[in-house]
């Protein structure tokens, strides 16, 4: 399955197994370079939060969600501190004839600014 | 009134076109149902059971003139001329063409309007004391609060996903004119000797199938800390909330399974671990938000109302005092014999626009119990606005009386219901069609819910009427005594369920009884306490 960077550009990245959200304080992360979190559904969004807690607590490696991310959550998942999000293989052909526009402001201050999805080239 | 900023208007359009973009996408296939219906949800858009339901935000409750009289527009254009005000201070428009939904969110986005989180397992619409602004006892104005929680999280990145929805009430007085005790989070500002303003924090309290009272988490937190506190409150949630049963998803399960002080300790732990010094409210921003709340009245004589013995009546049970000299909130009664409560015309929509206009600093308000206000009348237009008001059966002199009860659209419009609730509603004022007796009976909450979902909100009534199902037939579980202002309490069930044509003769003896028996100056809850829900018992069903 298609793995997207916040630049909606595909990415190569082997996966590690994924961290239980519950349990991901920084202290169990160490000092891996990836950690991935796995969504169980469309509507699951406890590694939103496990993401940002990793990123408040300052953990700066590469952080990746696989499982039913959903086009239209990518910009949620960039912006809590995903680098790397999964898509389907539909997702991502839709993803390169569409255009998905981000919101152009957002009123949470701590979280990342929105990234255009663009087009792969 | 708050008025939308470039960013504020950029959202909320940004928010029309990608929602007109995933149900294009929707229709066309691409976008599985199970992915669109949280979309949707978070949208407003509900799928009912006869058509779609769109489920229109109105932050704080308040609305300006120009919005309601845009919302009448819409009623008549894309419904059937009416629209529904609901419990949590919102409108619904109940028979939409779905294709029509995406025109109608860009029309609402005209006049700053959106269905934005009123539905869906995220920060709902933050609801307040519908009396805001206009009582002198108030820390601060509490919409200034709400509209920092609603800019917060609006579209928040980490919260948009949680185990289940959730509901906030902000008050900023001793008397709870919000119900704070009853919500996922309830927040009370007040003034303190360090702070300056500083908040009481309760966490969950809810109704529903699991009915609970919050418990008050944490006390005297500056207040410039508030969205740092429900970033910690959210986060422990939506990392430890359940998702496996979403009748067990709701904080106060998580709450109750963890031991209030283990979630004190979670959530005092992500605060100071987490701790985020963008999120902390500067001054600046509270006094900005402060000023553009504030009414500018002029104290104004006052002159002993005097008039017929309707305008007495009127002025007595629907007007309260206002924090300015010579100024009334005036309440419109939405509770009517021959219409559901909280349901509107567009005509009597324009109507209040006008008035609010002409009368109320164009301010308009919605309460909880689906009624609505004009919040800064002049004493001396008192008389003039009653005549309009009554002109269009908008004076209604039921403010607070057993015919002023809350009920939620029931199995006429709800797929998840399991019994009527609006025939009950009529029923109640069938019984009770005489004003006098009304106001003998005096202050008396009634509120009826269609399933145990509770959108009744029939725990904390007075007298609480629930449907349920019983071999393919609605019946209704009474309860007394609940109540959602100081001293919350849950409503105690009476006894077994009764048929739908029986509930109205069991209330009559109930109030009967009460008549009889009260004391002197004891209100119906008060005889509840005092007599007990079992003597009480044996009465109602004495001849069932």
């Amino acid at each position: 399955m298609p793995l997207i960077n916040q630049h909606g550009e595909e990415v190569a990245l082997s996966p590690t197994m994924a961290l239980d959200p519950t349990e991901s304080d920084i202290a169990s992360v160490g000092n891996r370079s990836l950690i991935t979190f796995a969504f169980d559904s469309s509507v699951d969004g406890k590694a939103f939060s496990a993401a940002a807690l990793l990123r408040a607590e300052g953990y700066s490696g590469t952080l990746l969600g696989v499982g039913p991310v959903g086009l239209d959550r990518l910009a949620y998942g960039f912006r809590v501190g995903f680098d790397v999000l999964e898509l389907t293989d539909a997702e991502w052909q839709l993803l390169q004839s569409h255009h998905l526009s981000p919101f152009p402001h957002h009123y949470q201050p701590q979280t990342r600014s929105n990234q255009p999805l663009k087009k792969s080239a | 009134m708050y008025q939308y900023n470039s960013i504020d208007q950029a959202i909320v359009e940004a928010r029309v076109s990608q929602f007109a973009e995933q149900m294009n996408r929707y229709l066309a296939g691409t976008l599985p149902e199970e992915q669109f219906m949280p979309l949707r949800l978070q949208n407003g858009l509900y799928i009912q059971r006869h058509a779609p339901m769109l489920r229109v935000a109105i932050p704080y409750g308040t609305l300006a003139g120009y919005q309601l009289r845009h919302l009448a527009q819409i009623a008549r254009q894309y419904d059937r001329g009416y629209g529904h005000f609901t419990t949590r201070q919102n409108i619904q428009f109940n028979w939409l063409a779905l294709e029509q939904v995406p025109e109608v969110l860009g029309e609402l986005a005209t006049v700053q309007m959106h269905a934005i989180q009123t539905s869906g397992a995220c920060v709902r619409n933050t609801t307040t004391d519908p009396l805001a602004g206009t009582v002198p006892d108030e820390a601060i104005d509490p919409r200034v609060v709400c509209e920092l929680i609603r800019q917060w999280s609006t579209f928040h990145p980490e919260f948009a996903y949680l185990p289940r929805k959730f509901k906030i009430a902000v008050v900023a007085t001793e008397e709870d004119r919000a119900a704070i005790e009853v919500h996922d989070v309830g927040i009370r500002v007040k003034t303190h000797a360090i702070h300056g303003l500083a908040f009481d924090l309760w966490v969950g309290g809810g109704l529903g199938r699991t009915p609970l009272l919050g418990h008050r988490l944490l006390a005297d937190l500056p207040l410039d800390e508030l969205r740092n506190w429900l970033t910690a409150v959210l986060r422990v949630y939506n990392l430890a909330g359940r998702r496996d049963n979403k009748y067990k998803a709701r904080i106060k399960i998580l709450v109750n399974a963890m031991g209030v002080e283990a979630f004190r300790e979670a959530v005092t732990h992500r605060y100071l671990t987490d701790h985020d010094s963008e999120l902390k409210i500067s001054t600046k921003t509270l006094q900005d938000l402060s000023d553009s709340f504030a009414c500018n009245l002029q104290p104004q004589p006052v002159e002993a109302q005097t008039g017929t013995t309707a305008f007495q009546r009127w002025y007595l049970q629907n007007t309260k005092p206002h924090r300015i000299m010579g100024y009334r909130s005036v309440f419109i009664s939405l509770k009517r014999p021959g219409t559901a409560p909280g349901d509107v015309t567009a005509e009597q929509m324009e109507i209040v626009a006008d008035l609010a206009d002409q009368f109320s600093r164009s301010e308009i308000r919605t309460t909880h119990d689906q009624n609505l206000i004009l919040p800064h009348v002049a004493e001396t237009d008192l008389q003039e606005l009653l005549q309009a008001l009554s002109a269009h059966d908008l004076a209604h002199p039921n403010l607070g009386l057993i015919s002023d009860s809350i009920a939620c659209p029931g199995l006429d419009f709800c797929s998840l219901a399991n019994a009527p609730s609006l025939s009950l509603a009529e029923a109640l004022h069938e019984t009770f069609s005489d004003l006098d007796e009304q106001v003998d009976i005096g202050p008396l909450e009634v509120k009826i819910s269609g399933c145990m979902n509770a959108c009744g909100h029939h725990h904390i009534a007075h007298i609480g009427i629930l449907g349920v199902e019983k071999k393919g037939q609605p019946w209704y579980q009474i309860t007394l005594g609940g109540r959602d202002q100081q001293g919350a309490a849950l409503g105690k069930r009476l006894g077994p369920a009764v048929p739908h044509d029986d509930v109205l003769p069991l209330i009559k003896r109930l109030i009967d009884t009460y008549l009889s028996e009260r004391q002197r100056g004891e209100y119906f809850v008060g005889f509840v306490d005092r007599l007990g829900v079992d003597y009480l018992k044996e009465i109602s069903y004495a001849t069932h």
